[in-house]
C-alpha cells in the first residue's frame, strides 16, 4: 500500500512538472550587440549565428570605432570597405530614393551636435546646428568608389543597422527552423513555430512601457520607432534621439509611436522611422500601402492600424481609429 | 473489527494524507505569499539571478556590483544604476513579461516569469 502512496506522489510531481516542460527544445540565449540588448528564441543555432553576425556587423558599423568601415569613411581614411557595409550604404540610398530621404544615413553631423547620449547632454547652438545642417544638406556620396566627394557628410547607420542585421539573419537561418529575435525595436520572426500556432509580438505602450496590444503574425519582421526610449531633458523639455533632418533638431512628430510589419528588416526599420517624423498628416499615404503593415499611435492616444495587420489593442485608455476617420 | 474491510490502513492513510497536503502546499503557498507567483530574472554580464516579487525590499546582488534594485507591490525596478546616462532608472518599474528593464553600459537585463495568465505568453514585445 506504500505504493499507491508513492504512486500518488509522482502522479502529483507529474502533474506539476506538466506546466513547465513546454518549450525545452528551443535554445535560448541573450547578448549585447548595437547599443541594444538582443534575444533570440528557437532552433536550428539561431542562438550562435544571431550572435555572430550582430557582433560581426556592430564591429565594421560602429562609427565610434576606429577599427569600423564607418568610422574609415567618416575620417576620409583610404581603407577596404566590406560588403556588408557597401550593401547597407546602398540599400539605405535605395530605401531614400523610394520613400523619401527625411531618413537618411548621411545625418551622422546631426546626431553628433546634439550628442544625446553624452553624459551631460546640452542643447547645441544655432551655430552648430547650421553647421551640421550644412555639412548633411551638402554631403555627396559615391557608389561606385564608396567614398564622400568632399569633407561634408557623416555616415550613422542607427536607424537601419538592426533590421539590416535581421536580414542578414534570416538568410543564414535554415528554411525549416523557427526562431524569435528581438533587438528591443526590431524582431525578426522566423519560420514556424513548433506548436503550429502563428508568432504574437506586445508591442510597448510608448507612456507606461507595458503592453500597448497584441500583434498576432506569421514569419516577418517588425520594428518600433517612438521618441519615449531614447531620449534627454533640458530646460523642462524632453528631446527625442530621432531628428528632423529639414531642421536639424529632434523630432516633434505628434505621433508617440509607429509600428511596421514587413518582410525586410531594414525596410521595416526605415519605415519605422520614416512615418513615425512625417506624423499624423502623412500618416494616411502609407496606411494602404499594401507593402507593408502600420501601428500608429498618436499623442491624443488613437491607434490607427492597416488592413491586413492582425492588431488586439489592449491597454485601456487608447482608442482604436479608422484610418479613413483622421 | 474484519480486516479486510479496512482498505487503507490508517498509517496509510498519514501518508496519503502528507502527500495531498505537502502537494497543496507546492501549490498554494506561493499563491498566497506571492501573488502569482511571479518572479524577475536578473542578468548581469553571463550571470543570471532570479529573484521573487512577493517581498517588498532594496537589495544589490553580488553579480551587478553596487545597482541598487527596489522590489514594491509585485514590481520591480533599478533604484541605482552605475551608469552615466540612466535610462534603466527612467524605465521605472515592471511587472509583466512584456516588459523588461535594460541597462545597456552595465549589461543588465531584467525580465519577468509570470506563473499565471496565458494571455502574458507572448513570443516577443517590441518598442
Amino acid at each position: 500500500m506504500q505504493k499507491s502512496a508513492l504512486a500518488l506522489m509522482a502522479a502529483c510531481m507529474m502533474f506539476m512538472n506538466s506546466c513547465s516542460a513546454e518549450e525545452n527544445t528551443a535554445e535560448e540565449k541573450n547578448f549585447f550587440a548595437m547599443d541594444t540588448a538582443v534575444s533570440v528564441k528557437g532552433n536550428g543555432q539561431c542562438a550562435d549565428t544571431a550572435e555572430e553576425i550582430f557582433l560581426r556587423l556592430d564591429g565594421i558599423f560602429d562609427r565610434y570605432s576606429p577599427e569600423s568601415d564607418i568610422y574609415s569613411l567618416n575620417q576620409r581614411l583610404d581603407t577596404d570597405i566590406s560588403q556588408d557595409t557597401q550593401e547597407i550604404i546602398t540599400r539605405s540610398i535605395e530605401l531614400s530614393d523610394k520613400y523619401g530621404d527625411q531618413v537618411s544615413i548621411f545625418a551622422g553631423d546631426i546626431t553628433d551636435c546634439w550628442n544625446i547620449s553624452a553624459d551631460t547632454p546640452k542643447i547645441p547652438s544655432l551655430t552648430e546646428i547650421n553647421a551640421a545642417l550644412d555639412s548633411f544638406s551638402n554631403s555627396s556620396f559615391s557608389l561606385e568608389t564608396m567614398s564622400f566627394a568632399d569633407e561634408k557628410g557623416s555616415i550613422d547607420l542607427g536607424a537601419v543597422a538592426k533590421g539590416y542585421a535581421l536580414d542578414k539573419i534570416s538568410d543564414a537561418l535554415p528554411d525549416d527552423s523557427w526562431s524569435v529575435i528581438s533587438t528591443g525595436s526590431s524582431v525578426l520572426l522566423h519560420g514556424e513555430k513548433p506548436d503550429g500556432n502563428k508568432f504574437t509580438v506586445s508591442v510597448r505602450d510608448p507612456e507606461t512601457g507595458g503592453s500597448l496590444g497584441m500583434i498576432t503574425s506569421d514569419a516577418c519582421f517588425i520594428s518600433t520607432s517612438g521618441g519615449y526610449e531614447r531620449y534627454f531633458e533640458a530646460d523642462g523639455k524632453r528631446y527625442s534621439h530621432i531628428f528632423d533632418l529639414s531642421t536639424g533638431c529632434p523630432s516633434e512628430t505628434d505621433l508617440t509611436s509607429v509600428t511596421v510589419i514587413c518582410q525586410s528588416g531594414i525596410e521595416s526599420d526605415f519605415l519605422s522611422t520614416l512615418i513615425y517624423l512625417g506624423g499624423t498628416q502623412l500618416l494616411e499615404e502609407y496606411m494602404s500601402s499594401g507593402n507593408f503593415g502600420v501601428i500608429a499611435v498618436t499623442e491624443n492616444r488613437d491607434v490607427y492600424v492597416s488592413d491586413g495587420v492582425d492588431f488586439q489593442l489592449t491597454a485601456q485608455n487608447y482608442k482604436l481609429k479608422e484610418a479613413s476617420d483622421g | 473489527m474484519d480486516r479486510k474491510f479496512h482498505l487503507i490502513k490508517p498509517r496509510e492513510l498519514a501518508v496519503i494524507g502528507a502527500v495531498l497536503a505537502a502537494a497543496a502546499a507546492a501549490v498554494f503557498i506561493p499563491k498566497l505569499i506571492g501573488g502569482d507567483g511571479a518572479e524577475a530574472v536578473i542578468r548581469c554580464g553571463d550571470e543570471t539571478h532570479t529573484v521573487s516579487l512577493s517581498t517588498d525590499r532594496e537589495f544589490t546582488l553580488e553579480i551587478c556590483g553596487d545597482t541598487v534594485f527596489e522590489i514594491s507591490d509585485g514590481r520591480i525596478r533599478i533604484k541605482n544604476a552605475l551608469c552615466p546616462d540612466k535610462h534603466c532608472e527612467k524605465t521605472g518599474f515592471i511587472s509583466s513579461p512584456s516588459e523588461s528593464i535594460i541597462c545597456v553600459p552595465e549589461k543588465i537585463i531584467i525580465t519577468i516569469n509570470s506563473s499565471s495568465s496565458d494571455e502574458d505568453k507572448t513570443d516577443a514585445s517590441v518598442g
